[in-house]
């Protein structure tokens, strides 16, 4: 991801993660990028699935945290992981 | 005229308690007058427990007067972070959603202080639901740096680490989840231990995310940390996770020569896009170390880029899951940062999430290498210095970065791995500011971690530093 749009990513995190202003902010903030527009629409259409229909207000702010979210797990989904299992408490006793 | 009581650590305040040389009652009047001395300008407490630490304080006193001492921490004045469930105190763990809950039993690391001996003196600050890494709280207001108030105290046990370097209290119990105990001990100047996964209960601390949460003391000396965990370790049939492992004598174990020990040095990673200055005096600090007896060899671990998303996915994932109820009775009722967090965990993939449980187990084999050639791993706990209040940037050295990235970038390998590892003081820069020096073991070996942490700490003065505020 190019280095500008990185910072601009996490910029709105920053604002998302401070407070109301933050979200006030968002609500204001320049129209959205094509991609940030199709992971709104991606969330929007996600409810029968989830059982939770976001308001307006709520889905941007969400979608963009959901995108940072994605575009950082680039390496994790890179990993080759082999036979690994996930590690787990669970006992059937 | 002389100090406080309040202002000295368990290890020397123990002696005079079990001599009778002082009073429960007396160190618990000292720490209630700092604790209303100080709360209008650090905000260390949600609730302040006066009227039960006093009868604590009281009963401590009738028994160690009757010879019915029961060990270091017997009449000692302890503060615990809102997260805990406390029998018949208010918990809200920093939220509005719990602010009226008082819970009618005592998280299990709460018993156990309790069986020995302490004198609670009131449940500390937190960042809400321990979702944050600076306790700027919304609903109860920020808990403040007590080395510069205009500052954060880190997250999310900022009260805890707040009150312990304030000396309202003498130690607290916090919680870890991505460096919630070794953030705030670092950026407030106080010792912070996170213990292995398992190795401390978690039954009664309200989840952040079930598989990364540890608990564990903050304290002003590492001896005072190695005597909060012997009393909180140990098996619990109430948490699945506990260990069933031996406990060994940490207090004494943790003395003796470092000489021999080899210290991991990563500089991939953990000493990168740091401080200047905070790299200068953990440098300082290994170099002290060396002086030791020790030896530095440097390590590589692979795959420290994928810890930001392993993180990510298990702590969104996992707090969505328990607050889903919540979220869907009261959502109003979470400030719109913790909020939109919770939202967000909704939308995550179970394939990454399964997939950064997976990696978990490669990034222990990768740290376990290093510890083949390593006893404890060194590095800055922190990056860059605590930001003003409301802040959300911070310079960590050559890199601008979000205050979250900051503070978690070197200490989620470690709640990822489950690995033990210690923040204590190793300086203060230019401007008065503490810095954090972390070492980490392999799993369940506190004890070394423990050892070379309490060398340093008695080579060096850092730890005896103190703030602006009226002593």
């Amino acid at each position: 991801m190019p280095r500008n749009i990185l910072v601009r990513l996490l910029s709105r995190r920053a604002w998302i993660q401070r407070s109301g202003i933050g979200i006030a902010a968002l609500l204001f903030a320049p129209p959205l990028r094509a991609e940030e527009q199709a992971l709104d629409a991606t969330l929007r259409s996600m409810a029968t699935v989830t059982g939770v229909d976001l308001s307006d207000s709520w889905l941007q702010p969400t979608a963009e945290l959901v995108g940072i979210i994605v575009s950082d797990s680039q390496s994790l989904r890179a990993l080759d992981l082999g036979s690994i299992e996930p590690a787990t408490y669970f006992k059937a006793d | 005229m002389p100090e406080a009581l309040i202002f000295r650590p368990i290890h020397q305040l123990a002696p005079l308690l079990e001599r009778k040389e002082i009073s429960p009652v007396e160190l618990f009047n000292e720490a209630i007058e700092r604790i209303h001395q100080l709360q209008p300008k650090l905000n260390s407490f949600i609730t302040i427990t006066e009227e039960e630490g006093r009868k604590a304080a009281t009963e401590a006193e009738s028994e160690i007067r009757k010879g019915q001492y029961r060990g270091p921490l017997h009449g000692i004045p302890i503060s615990i972070k809102d997260l805990f469930a406390t029998r018949g105190v208010r918990t809200t763990a920093g939220s509005k959603v719990l602010a009226k809950w008082i819970p009618d039993f005592d998280a299990t690391a709460v018993a156990r202080l309790h069986q020995a001996g302490m004198v609670l003196v009131g449940k500390t600050n937190m960042h809400e639901f321990a979702y944050g890494v600076t306790n700027d709280n919304p609903h109860y207001g920020p808990a403040r740096n007590p080395w510069d108030p205009t500052r954060v105290a880190g997250g999310s046990s900022g009260g805890s680490a707040a009150a312990v370097a304030s000396s309202e209290c003498t130690a607290s119990l916090g919680s870890d989840t991505g460096g919630s105990i070794r953030t705030p001990a670092a950026v407030c100047g106080v010792v912070g231990l996170k213990p292995t996964y398992g190795r401390v209960s978690r039954y009664g601390a309200i989840p952040l995310a079930w598989s990364l949460d540890h608990v564990g003391p903050l304290t002003k000396s590492v001896e005072d940390a190695a005597i909060m965990l012997a009393a909180i370790a140990g098996p619990d049939p109430k948490d699945p996770s506990a260990s069933l492992r031996p406990l060994p004598d940490y207090r004494k174990e943790m003395q003796g020569s470092i000489s021999g020990v080899r210290l991991g040095v990563p500089r991939q990673y953990f000493f990168e896009h740091v401080d200047p200055e905070i790299q200068k005096l953990v440098t300082a600090a290994i170099r002290q170390l060396a002086s030791m007896g020790t030896t530095s060899v440097e390590v590589d671990i692979p795959d420290l880029e994928s810890c930001s998303a392993m993180e990510a996915h298990i702590t969104l994932a996992e707090a969505t899951s328990y607050h889903e109820p919540y979220l869907k009775r009261q959502a109003d009722a979470y400030s719109p940062g913790v909020r939109t967090n919770l939202e967000a965990g909704r939308y995550l993939l179970a394939t990454d999430y399964v997939k950064s449980q997976r990696a978990r187990t490669l990034l222990q084999r990768n740290f376990n290498e290093a510890f083949n050639r390593a006893d404890v791993i060194v590095s800055p706990t922190l990056p860059a210095f605590s930001p003003p209040v409301g802040e959300v940037w911070v310079q960590s050295g050559d890199l601008r970065e979000n205050v979250i990235d900051a503070f978690l970038r070197f200490n989620i390998p470690y709640d990822l791995t489950g690995f033990p590892a210690i923040s204590i003081p190793c300086g203060l820069s230019s401007t008065g500011l503490p810095i954090g020096l972390q070492i980490a073991g392999r799993a369940f070996d506190e004890t070394t971690v423990l050892r070379v942490a309490n060398a340093y700490e008695r080579s060096t003065e850092w730890h005896l530093a103190r703030y602006a505020l009226p002593s």
